[in-house]
């Protein structure tokens, strides 16, 4: 046998080299299996770094949510950019302390992510809060300033406001010009004349605000760039969260204090919309330049649009300035740009006109001269900003917090993705949300019932949104009651107040949680498995016994095969876990739960009402209160990524495949062929069948294993150069997938040993029919060859 | 006739060719001796591959009975046909059919290795000797593409020997050779199956081959017209190709 196999061996191995369509299939399974160690290593690295981004900045390796939520969690929002329909975690403390119970979890972060306006205003408003302070501190004898230099600060901001009406109000003729006037507001348009009026600033010391009133109500929604930012922000117990997620990085300002109010801002966020447009785009020419494009390029369309932009829109930096600041400005301008142009906003027109001769000169320029006089942020560490959301008893609710901080996360510092969502207290959250654990609201319902008060009406809603504190305090005026009997149950406080109380760590934890990140201490893929079975049998234990009659009934309405086909199949692993659960065996799992309950939402326009009940309460009954779901399906559409990563390695493998089959069976065929005359003379010499289809196999083998090794090794140099060379992100959203700024595939062995196993599979699955062919060979054959 | 190393009695092969029936051998019957170096001769299309490829196992009869080495091959499978191969016969082609990977020594240790009766040592002894008895131990190591017909045709005989067998075949063994080469080749055969008693059996057209054979059976248009000594086989292949004007010379 084993002289046999010699033979066979040798045989094998002298033709490797001996034909070439060997060579060629040889060539094949090479980059074949190259192709697959180098494809496996990226795919799985980058599976691997999207995980640790998604895990590392927000959901930790599990989330845990309410099971009696609408809809599936999707922490980085649904498609639409809306945010998840989810029920709130009630008792989330309790949970909290459950889940640490177990060995493997090692924190559980509270969360819950939602989007808010930021209302940090446009200039006129900054501008307009300026005079109004002005105002406000006269009146006080301890900040009241000498009338001399009330009057000149006084006369220096409103020259500011007159410039920027004059401003609007030219933007409003060319409208009208434009013949678009029936888009112009007749009201707006009054408004405008009256503020523009001498009459207007000459009475407005009389009553001040009043004309402050008009101002802020009529002209400052006017100006259409105020763009109300939007902004996502994930409600969290900071110092919880600061721990947990280490890769989070304080860039500027400092930590929120523990149990303090507080948000922090992605740097990203702050970088892309909260920095002056004109310098934010200065800065991206300039990295545009470092990476070597050319502003001479008039086919960088990018390139040419941030130019263009600047020079068009020099609005932002004029509004900004007051009378005197204009003036150095010019004159600065002026001597920069040897022109005698009086216009500041000609002048910075023509100053934008950059080339790559002049960029560095005039970057330069802008920062050292320009940028002192501006606000290069609207927002700014140690601000307190309003934020202002629809909150889920349908009014606004607005909530003013310090920001402390601009974040980034380690590796991350480019991504749009991570850099996305803000980092607010729990409170603030609760508060913005409009969220009360249901005990709270039902006092609170009591409450509002007795006093038969709306809580937000709706002009109130328009001054709360648009309008300063002040607003607020006008809200708070007219339902003072309410707000009393709110802040008697702990739900509302002062501004001050909320600025420095420190809450408890009950507190935090004790109210509305949306969802929670729960992090691991072993965080492997086999980890997280098992720990996510250990906290749905944890919670699971809560069910009530399973109801036979509905369990039963459920069956039925699956075997009577009434059930739409996706419903079926979901309903079907449910009911048999619900059948093992009745057993006292383990029910059915989350993933079982919630493919069921998502088929039953989608289908249930198509169920007759009973069917549609008999699932339901099934459901209800099966579900536990709270799910337990992976990072990556937390992720929602992010997470999904993942999937796509593993379809493409999939598709790959499959695509090799299928290449690899056709050609090593083609290949071995023909090779088979050429060789059917000395397969015929080893027939007639006295070789049985099997010792030709072990010569066919022997030599398939050895040739995938040769050139499929080498294959393999040749991509496993590839892995380790492009490990240490890395894969640079060439655009910012990479960043998030890579995890950094750089991809480095790592080399795994079992990597390799897949290549080459798979590659040996596919060949030997590829030999069956040149072995058929081969065994067919008579030995006739070899009397009737001639060379 | 338990003696008699061959036996074919009234044996028929027809080939079928779609609906054509092809008679190759009509009604044949043949007694070989243990020993005899003996010749088929005819003309081309006779049927001399026919009944070489019948005693060879590779074929079987359409009708009567061949025996070979006291078995009757209608009655075995495919498998033990295949053994009867390896163990009884040995086959010398007209093309050579080396296996072209391998070398000389591979080529002739093959059978051996197949029947995987003889140690490492004994096959080695048994094919060095083989070769150096065909006289091409010299090139050992050599690839078959590196030598000429007639090294060639050696090689095969040492193959077709190796395993000792009872008979050795050959269809125009000499047919790729030059006519000095060709009985060179003959001569040798001849030679081995004086010094070890193998049965020779060889087709072939040439009438310079057919004189070296202890006998010649004369087979035309599928039947046996006669088996008779050398002398008188070359008198009539002569005889025949003055007949037909052109020289038969090679098939
Ligand atoms: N595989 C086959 N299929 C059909 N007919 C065949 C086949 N082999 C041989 N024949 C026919 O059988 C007859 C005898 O052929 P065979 O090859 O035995 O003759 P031969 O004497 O060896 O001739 P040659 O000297 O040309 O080799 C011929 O008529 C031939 O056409
Ligand atoms: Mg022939």
């Amino acid at each position: 046998m084993f002289s046999k196999l010699a033979v066979l061996v040798r045989i094998a191995f002298a033709n490797l080299f001996g034909s070439g369509i060997n060579i060629l299939v040889g060539v094949v399974l090479f980059f074949g299996a190259a192709l697959l160690v180098v494809g496996g290593a990226l795919f799985g690295t980058l599976d691997r770094s999207l995980s640790k981004s998604i895990v590392g900045s927000v959901t930790g390796h599990l989330e845990v949510y309410s099971a009696r939520s609408k809809e599936k969690l999707e922490v980085y929002g649904k498609f639409d950019g809306s945010d998840s329909n989810l029920a709130p975690i009630e008792g989330f403390s309790e949970l909290k302390a459950k889940l640490l119970q177990l060995p493997n979890v090692k924190s559980v972060v509270p969360q819950g992510t939602s989007g808010a306006m930021l209302g940090s205003g446009n200039t006129i408003d900054l501008t307009l809060e300026k005079l109004r302070a002005l105002y406000r501190n006269q009146q006080d004898p301890k900040t009241a300033l000498s009338e001399a230099d009330f009057r000149a600060q006084a006369d220096s901001v409103k020259g500011h406001v007159r410039n920027m009406i004059g401003l609007l109000a030219k933007d409003l003729e060319k409208v009208t010009e434009l013949g678009t006037a029936e888009s112009v507001d007749p009201e707006e348009k009054a408004a405008l004349t009256k503020t523009a009026s001498e009459e207007f600033w000459s009475t407005f010391d009389q009553e001040p605000y009043a004309h402050l009133e008009l101002l802020e109500n009529k002209v400052s929604p006017m100006v259409a760039d105020a763009d109300l930012l939007f902004i996502r922000y994930l409600g969290t117990d900071l110092d919880a969260y600061q721990q947990t997620f280490d890769r989070l990085q304080i860039v500027e300002g400092e930590r929120v204090p523990k149990g303090r109010r507080g948000i922090l801002l992605p740097r990203f966020f702050q970088q892309e919309y909260l920095k002056l447009k004109n310098a934010r785009r200065l800065d991206k020419i300039r990295d545009a330049r470092e990476a070597g494009r050319k502003i001479s390029n008039e086919d960088d369309k990018e390139l040419q649009r941030w130019l263009r932009e600047n020079q068009t829109q020099p609005r932002e930096i004029v509004l900004q300035l007051d009378g005197i600041q204009t003036k150095q400005a010019v004159e600065k301008l002026q001597k920069a740009l040897s022109s005698q142009e009086a216009d500041l906003a000609a002048l910075l027109s023509s100053f934008f006109k950059l080339t790559d001769d002049n960029f560095d000169e005039r970057y330069k320029f802008f920062y050292a001269e320009l940028a002192p006089m501006l606000a290069l942020y609207r927002v700014k560490v140690g601000d307190t900003m309003t934020l202002r959301s629809f909150g889920r008893s349908g009014g606004f609710e607005a909530v003013s917090v310090k920001v402390y901080g601009i974040f980034e996360f380690n590796g991350l510092e480019k991504s749009p993705v991570a850099g996305a969502a803000a980092l607010i207290d729990m409170v603030s959250f609760r508060e913005l949300y409009g969220f009360l654990t249901s005990d709270k609201a039902a006092e609170l319902q009591a409450l509002k019932d007795t006093t038969k008060a709306k809580s937000v009406s709706r002009e109130n809603a328009e001054a709360d949104l648009f309008g300063s504190d002040d607003a607020v305090a006008v809200v708070e005026t007219k339902e003072s009651k309410i707000v009393d009997l709110e802040r008697a149950s702990g739900l509302r406080e002062t501004a001050a107040e909320k600025a420095t109380r420190v809450y408890t760590q009950a507190e935090i934890d004790n109210g509305v949680v949306m969802h929670a990140a729960v992090t691991l201490k072993d965080g492997s893929p086999e980890a997280i498995v098992a720990t996510r079975a250990e906290i749905e049998t944890l919670l699971a234990a809560a069910k009530k016994a399973p109801a036979a009659d509905v369990v039963a009934a459920a069956q039925k309405l699956l075997d009577d095969k009434k059930l739409p086909f996706m419903l079926a199949a979901a309903a079907g692993p449910v009911i048999d876990g619900e059948k093992q659960r009745a057993a006292g065996k383990d029910g059915p799992n989350d993933d079982q739960l919630i493919a069921f309950k998502e088929a039953l939402f989608n289908e249930r326009a198509r169920l007759d009402p009973a069917a549609y009940q008999t699932l339901d309460t099934l459901m209800e009954g099966a579900r536990p209160e709270i799910w337990v779901v992976s990072w990556s399906q937390a992720a929602g559409a992010l997470g999904q990524f993942i999937d796509v990563f593993r379809l493409i390695l999939v598709g790959m493998v499959v695509a090799f495949a299928l290449v690899a089959l056709i050609v090593v069976s083609i290949g071995v065929t023909i090779a088979t062929l050429q060789r059917t005359a000395t397969i015929g003379t080893l027939r007639a010499i006295g070789a049985q069948r099997p010792f030709v289809v072990g010569m066919v196999f022997t030599e398939t083998v050895v040739l995938t294993l040769v050139f499929g090794i080498l294959g393999a090794l040749v991509g496993a140099a590839t892995v380790v150069y492009l490990h240490a060379t890395g894969i640079p992100a060439f655009r910012d959203e990479l960043y998030f997938f890579f995890s950094g700024p750089a991809l480095r595939p790592d080399l795994d062995v079992a990597n390799l040993v897949f290549s080459v196993v798979t590659t040996l599979f596919v060949s030997l699955l590829a030999v069956l029919v040149p072995v058929f062919l081969a065994v067919r060979v008579a030995p006739v054959t070899a009397m009737q060859a001639s060379e | 006739m338990p003696n008699n190393i061959v036996s074919i009695r009234d044996v028929v092969k027809e080939y079928r060719l779609d609906k054509v029936v092809v008679p190759a051998l009509r009604g044949v019957s043949l007694e070989v001796e243990r020993g005899e170096f003996i010749s088929i001769a005819g003309p081309s299309g006779s049927g001399k591959t026919t009944m070489l490829n019948l005693i060879g196992c590779v074929d079987t009869a359409t009708r009567g009975v061949v025996e070979v080495a006291g078995q009757n091959t209608g009655t075995l499978s495919e498998r033990q046909l295949t053994q009867l191969r390896l163990d009884t016969l040995g086959f010398i082609f007209q093309s050579f059919n080396l296996v072209a990977v391998l070398t000389v020594y591979q080529n002739v240790e093959l059978p051996l290795l197949l029947q995987n009766k003889l140690g490492g040592a004994e096959r080695k002894k048994r094919v060095m000797e083989l070769l150096a008895a065909v006289g091409i131990d010299t090139h050992a190591k050599h690839r078959p593409s590196e030598l000429s017909g007639g090294q060639r045709q050696r090689v095969a005989i040492a193959r077709a020997l190796v395993t000792e067998p009872s008979i050795v075949l050959a269809d125009e063994p000499t047919a790729n050779l030059d006519s000095a080469t060709g009985e060179a080749i003959i001569d040798l055969m001849k030679d081995l199956n004086q010094k070890k008693g193998t049965t020779f059996i060889f087709s072939t057209h040439d009438h310079r081959v057919m004189k070296h054979a202890d006998s010649v059976v004369r087979l035309a248009d599928g039947k046996i017209i006669g088996k008779e000594s050398a002398d008188a086989a070359v008198q009539h292949a002569l005889q025949s190709a003055v007949d037909k004007a052109p020289a038969p010379a090679a098939s």
